[in-house]
């Protein structure tokens, strides 16, 4: 009973309490302020902590994802730039190999394109290494061209290899001539990537820029065939040939394919005697 | 298994020298790598072991270049018996000889290849572009040629000590 009497009471003075409070909502409130005081700066530092923690967390999952993203991109970017690279390769090789094929079509004569895959360990001497040998018809003797011109000639053959004496070399000889005045000569190679045109004799007219192809009268390299242009011209007072100095057409130091020419003229020339 | 080795570092010198290095822009005018191969058989590894990789060398060469067959045998055994005549008077593991031996290894190669070039044909001349040449394969061989047979030696090393743990034990024998 005492406590059905206490219960109605707190009841009546929570009410009252709550109907005077209520009136003076607007009015100062201490015991609220001191309340505030002692724990809103408790608050805003949890706050404030709870921020900065959110913040680290936030951040470094951020640059966790951002460093993977940023490394994932590279790669990305690497495999771009190879593939690029690769198909700029595959575009340089196309236009090679068709420049190759035009050429091909041009020469009467049957030929067999090979890659070029070592040169020669010394530079006293000029020889490279293809990837045609016996297995595919090369035999020692046969002409190797390029569309720019001629390359040289087989000089060692293995199963699936050959060594090809470029033209450059000091060992080389082709029967040429000079396109325009039809003056014949032999063109060797010389001691600096260059070639010279021998015996060419004193009377004949050949001058700076001239063209020489060969003569096919070697009975190895086919008639017609680019060879250089003449880049120097010596008469001197004595003697009875000219020295001339050509550049060839070929750049040596960048061939990567090239043809060898299967059926070289000797036949065609042997027949014709 | 060490002969093995050796065939194996001669034919990475071989492949190294005839298909990389010409393709690239400064390395044209690069010396003989596989001198280096040469110079170290002949100062640091029995008579034994380097006449048959030195002439192995040689003929690996010779099949790779334009020159007359058996010119780079020929210059890898004179080389080799050089080495070993220097080096009963001067002692072979001086680092500081490394770039005289390198020089000389270079000198004399190119010595025989002119040699081989010119006496056939009295007529033909050396260009300046041919000694030009020369000289920077020596520079070259001054620069790289000492780094890399300490190279060669520490890799031997490596090998020698690898072929060691390999190696059955005696069993007690002694």
């Amino acid at each position: 009973m005492v406590m059905v009497v206490g219960i109605v009471v707190l009841i009546v003075a929570n009410a009252i309490i709550l109907s005077v409070t209520s009136k003076q909502r607007c009015g100062s409130n201490e015991p609220g302020r001191i309340a505030i005081s002692f724990v809103a700066p408790l608050q805003k530092g949890v706050v404030h902590l709870i921020r900065f923690i959110r913040g680290i967390w936030s951040d470094y999952f951020f640059h966790v994802s951002v460093a993977k993203e940023n490394s994932d991109l590279r790669r990305a970017l690497n495999l771009a730039l190879e593939k690029t690279n690769q198909y700029n390769e595959i575009d340089l090789s196309n236009s090679r190999l068709r420049k190759l094929l035009n050429f091909k079509k041009t020469i009467p004569h049957r030929v067999l394109a090979g890659e070029v895959i070592g040169r020669d360990p010394s530079s006293w001497f000029q020889t490279a290494i293809i990837d045609k040998g016996r297995s595919d018809g090369l035999e020692k003797g046969l002409p190797v061209v390029m569309p720019e011109g001629v390359v040289g000639q087989v000089v060692e053959v293995s199963s699936h290899y050959s060594k090809v004496l470029l033209m450059i070399d000091r060992n080389s000889a082709v029967d040429a001539m000079v396109q325009r005045t039809r003056d014949r000569g032999v063109v060797k190679g010389g001691s600096t990537g260059q070639c010279v045109f021998k015996y060419a004799l004193r009377k004949h007219d050949i001058r700076v820029g001239d063209v020489i192809v060969s003569s096919g009268l070697d009975g190895v390299f086919p008639k017609g065939l680019r060879i250089g242009s003449v880049s120097e011209v010596v008469k001197s007072n004595a003697g009875i040939f000219q020295d001339v100095t050509v550049t060839p057409y070929v750049d040596f130091e960048k061939i990567e394919e090239i043809l060898v020419v299967l059926n070289p003229p000797n036949n065609d020339f042997v027949s014709g005697q | 298994m060490t002969n093995c080795f050796h065939i194996c570092i001669s034919i990475c010198l071989v492949v190294f020298q005839t298909t990389i290095m010409p393709f690239l822009p400064l390395f044209d005018q690069f010396y003989d790598l596989p001198v280096l191969l040469v110079i170290y058989l002949g100062l640091f590894r029995s008579a034994r072991e380097g006449v048959p990789v030195t002439i192995l060398t040689g003929l690996f060469m010779d099949a790779f270049s334009g020159a007359p067959f058996g010119l780079y045998t020929t210059t890898y055994i004179w080389l080799y018996i050089s080495i070993r005549w220097i080096i009963s008077y001067l002692h072979g593991d001086n680092i500081f000889l490394l770039p005289v031996f390198v020089v000389f290894g270079v000198l004399m190669e190119n010595a025989i290849f002119l040699a081989a070039i010119i006496l056939p044909d009295p007529g033909s001349q050396v260009s300046e572009i041919g000694l030009q040449s020369i000289l920077t394969q020596v520079l070259w061989g001054l620069c790289t040629g000492p780094p890399l047979i300490v190279l060669l030696k520490g890799g031997y090393r490596k090998w020698d000590q690898w072929l060691k743990e390999r190696s059955p034990e005696p069993n007690g024998l002694v």
